[in-house]
Order: structure tokens, then C-alpha cells, then sequence
């Protein structure tokens, strides 16, 4: 199936936002902006169903050096499903915890202030 | 019996214990005595202190109730010259019940001292963990059998003390493993002081093998309000598995010595598909907490981790229940376990009837095939 554009959202409304969710096709998708970029997932977490992108936004944990003291990955950002608590990295969609988990993310593309999501 | 792949087994474990095709009891049992390890315990302090009590089973292992006396007076007395706790099952006993029941090879592991965590002096707790295990090893040299295999008990008080034993151990020809006893255990098994253990078990390939036990008073067994030996038995052994398995888990000792396997003997196998998908679900919800696994808990199960199938409990035979626990976890990470001679011991047969829906390989590896793999016999 080929994909069209979608109009998502006006770049201005990431303002005073972190992310917008809107429907598109029937399908509620969120855009995030992180660091100057956007990016689209499904508001569908494959656990139950819940509304993953409303959650709240962390960094997954890890071990530090000394293979004891907790810290964040720095590198990554992922959303916090608000039923469960699965996590799911913003860019790539892959569950934190278990790569086998995915939601779905979408393509972005900005133009003259619009947000497109290709879908 | 009605599978000719295990007639095949009870016929070759009777007069072949080298076949690989030999059912193996991956959780047999002495009961030694204090007075059994008696001469060989070192001498000291400790020892005369020991030896001193009137009611050592109260004042060394903080015993309540263990396995009551009854248990064992009911039982065939006419086959038995001495059936009563206080007395040693020795393992001339336990090999004539194994020929008996047509089992192979034995791993074996204590009995008073699956208490041995719940010894309140440490220095009892080296001395008598020291003992036991050169008294297993003159037992199993006096018996003169190629197939007799011990696990090496350690004293999770003392874990330094413990990877000593490990050390002096490891290359005896008839060590196996690696006995921890769970019996109120603590701290508990994913505690970091624990590692000397964790780490001399797998520097010399050694599974460290987890066993429940009842009576004490430690936690988490809460042994007050728990009236009879019946009550306390029926919830504690799985209780003690769940909660040091979260631990390990939880706390990273699967991931951090990846070459370490681990036994889980003496509670059966129901609890095991519950906790392990239960520990899956909260490892997805809270895997903040838990930064030190870097996949599943299933799946670190999956790959280290075993578990004997004694007691069965009164499981039914007519359905696929056993079974469908067993491919839960995996065909391959479940050993038969007689758990000879204890009152509750499970016979081949008990298993086999409820296998009814694997292929006879399959068959053959739970009955013996995974526990020689497991334990390199």
C-alpha cells in the first residue's frame, strides 16, 4: 500500500508542547519533537491497547561502570504507557525492554510550517 | 508401564547406570545426622559446642518441626531396619530404594542441613557445611558405586567459606554441583554477598543448585501460626523458590555469570510458568527497577535455569496438566527428581504416566537425559 501525506499539525503548536496526537485514517498518531526532531508513533500500546503516547516521556535505565549504581541512557528517550508502564523508544518505536515489542512509528516530513505524516 | 521407552529405562537403570538411556533421580536425598558427621568435623570450639547441646536439632538448626517421626514409622517398617528421624538414612539405604524403584544414577543432597541457613552461629554453620561434605564423599567412596553423585554443600552464612568448599571441592570425581539450601535464606539469593559462591560454581562448571526446606523460623517462611508440619509444607517450599528466584533474578546474578546454571529442586513445577510469566510482566512495567537483566526473565530461564519435578502432588495423571507446564518451560529444562528416601518421594512412573503426549526422546531426556547433561554425568 502506498503512503500519502497526512496533514498532522502546524509546527506552532510544538510550542508549548512536547507532542501532539491526532487522528489520521482512524488511527490516533502522536508527533513528538525531540532535539529539533519529529517523530510519529501510533497511540497504541501492543500490550492492551492503551494510550501510549499520552504518557509521560523518561530515559530508560541502566547499570553503570561500576555494574551496580543505576543511571539513565542518555542516548535514548522513550515514552511511558500511562495503563502499564511499557516503554517504547520515541525514534524507533522498539520496546526498551524487548526489542521483539514494537509499536508502529510513521515518517515525518515538515513544510512551510505544516507537519505531514506519511501513512 | 506403558510407554516402552521408559520400560526400556527402568530395565537399564536396574543393570546399566552408565547408559545414557537411564532414568535419573536429580534429587535424591541422605538424611545425615549430626552424629553421623560427627568424626568428621574439624576439632575446636565450635564442635565442642555443637556436640554439647541436648537438643542440638533446636539449638544448632533453630528446628521447629521438621519432618515428624510418624512420617516415617508408617512406612513398610518391615523393610526397614531404622525409619525414625533421629537416626541416619545413609546412602547404603538410599541405593537399595533406588534399585528398588529402578532409578540410575543419584545426585545427592542433605536433608537436617537443607536447614543450614537457618543455623544462627556461623561458625556451626562452616564447621557443620564442612563436615557434611567429607562425610558424603567417604559415604559415596565406602559404597564403591561409579554412578553417586553430591552436590557441594556450601554455608550461604559464610560465602567465602562457601567458595572454599567450592575450591576444595570442584574436582572430586563425584561432585556435581552446588548445594544452596534455601531455608530461610537471607540475605536473599540475589544478594551480591552471595557471589564468591556464584562465582567459584562457575569457574569450575559447577550448577548451583537451590533446595527448600521447612521448620525454621527465618524469614520468609513466618514459621509461627504455622500449626502443623502439613500446613507449613504445603506453602513454604514454593514460597522459598519464588521468592530467592525473584531475587536472583531481579538482582542480576542470570545475567552477570551468564555461564551458570541454576537448579531449582524440591517444590515441583507448577509455580514455575506463573512466576515466569508474572516476572516477565512486572520486568515490562518496571524494568526501572530492574536495569541489571537486558532480556526477559523467561528467557534467562529458558537458558540457565532447571527444575526437578518431585512432588508431582496430586496432579492429574489423565490430563495434559504436567505436561503443559513442562512446554511452558521448556522440554528441556525439566529433570525427573525422585527425591529419595523422603516420605513425599515421587516414583518414574508418577512422571512418565503424565508424559504421555511427548515423543520418547523427549521423554527420555526429563527422566534422565537433561540431568546427565546438566550435571555431566
Amino acid at each position: 500500500m502506498s503512503k500519502a501525506r497526512q496533514k498532522h499539525s502546524d509546527v506552532t503548536e510544538f510550542e508549548s508542547a512536547d507532542r501532539v496526537i491526532t487522528e489520521i485514517k482512524g488511527m490516533e498518531i502522536a508527533v513528538f519533537k525531540k532535539d529539533g526532531s519529529f517523530h510519529a508513533m501510533a497511540n497504541y500500546c501492543t500490550h492492551q491497547g492503551g494510550p501510549l503516547c499520552e504518557g509521560g516521556i523518561t530515559k530508560p535505565s541502566q547499570l553503570g561502570d561500576d555494574g551496580w549504581e543505576w543511571e539513565y541512557d542518555e542516548e535514548r528517550s522513550c515514552v511511558v504507557c500511562p495503563w502499564h508502564g511499557w516503554r517504547y523508544d520515541i525514534e524507533s518505536g522498539a520496546n526498551v525492554d524487548h526489542e521483539n515489542i514494537r509499536a508502529p512509528t510513521y515518517d515525518v516530513e515538515v513544510e512551510d510550517g505544516t507537519v505531514y505524516v506519511l501513512r | 508401564m506403558w510407554n516402552r521407552i521408559i520400560d526400556t529405562m527402568a530395565q537399564k537403570s536396574a543393570s546399566d547406570t552408565d547408559s545414557e538411556l537411564t532414568v535419573v533421580d536429580a534429587d535424591a536425598h541422605v538424611q545425615e545426622t549430626l552424629d553421623a558427621i560427627k568424626d568428621h568435623m574439624e576439632e575446636g570450639p565450635a564442635k565442642d559446642l555443637i556436640y554439647s547441646s541436648p537438643i542440638p536439632m533446636s539449638e544448632v538448626y533453630g528446628l521447629d518441626t521438621g519432618t515428624p517421626t510418624y512420617v516415617y514409622k508408617s512406612q513398610a517398617p518391615e523393610k526397614r531396619e531404622k525409619h525414625i528421624l533421629d537416626d541416619a538414612i545413609a546412602l547404603s539405604e538410599v541405593i537399595r530404594l533406588r534399585e528398588e524403584l529402578g532409578v540410575g544414577p543419584l545426585v545427592i543432597t542433605p536433608t537436617i542441613n537443607l536447614l543450614l541457613p537457618a543455623v544462627n552461629n556461623d561458625q556451626f554453620a562452616v564447621k557443620i557445611a564442612d563436615a557434611y561434605n567429607k562425610w558424603i564423599v567417604d559415604e559415596i567412596e565406602a559404597e564403591g558405586l561409579p554412578d553417586t553423585y553430591f552436590n557441594i554443600l556450601v554455608p550461604p552464612q559464610r560465602p567465602q567459606k562457601g567458595a572454599e568448599q567450592i575450591e576444595k571441592w570442584a574436582d572430586n570425581p563425584n561432585s556435581k554441583g552446588v548445594c544452596m539450601p534455601l531455608t530461610g535464606l537471607y540475605p536473599p539469593a540475589g544478594h551480591r554477598i552471595h557471589d564468591p559462591i556464584y562465582e567459584a560454581a562457575e569457574k569450575h562448571g559447577l550448577p548451583v543448585c537451590f533446595h527448600s526446606g521447612g521448620g525454621a523460623w527465618n524469614f520468609p517462611l513466618a514459621h509461627r501460626w504455622t500449626e502443623t508440619y502439613a500446613e507449613g509444607s504445603t506453602w513454604l517450599h514454593p514460597t522459598q523458590h519464588m521468592t530467592q528466584m525473584v531475587s536472583l533474578m531481579y538482582n542480576g546474578v542470570p545475567e552477570r555469570y551468564p555461564d551458570l546454571n541454576f537448579v531449582h529442586q524440591e517444590a515441583g513445577i507448577g509455580w514455575v510458568p506463573y512466576l515466569m510469566y508474572r516476572m516477565d510482566d512486572h520486568y515490562l512495567e518496571f524494568s526501572y527497577e530492574i536495569p541489571a537483566l537486558d532480556k526477559l526473565p523467561s528467557e534467562y530461564i529458558k537458558d540457565q535455569f532447571y527444575f526437578t519435578t518431585q512432588p508431582l502432588g496430586h496432579t492429574p495423571s489423565a490430563s495434559d496438566y504436567i505436561a503443559t507446564c513442562i512446554e511452558s518451560i521448556g522440554t528441556d529444562r525439566v529433570m525427573f527428581s525422585g527425591d529419595l528416601p523422603h516420605a513425599d518421594f515421587d516414583t518414574p512412573e508418577e512422571l512418565s504416566d503424565r508424559l504421555r503426549r511427548f515423543d520418547d526422546d523427549t521423554v527420555a531426556d526429563i527422566m534422565g537425559g537433561t540431568a546427565r547433561k546438566v550435571f555431566d554425568l
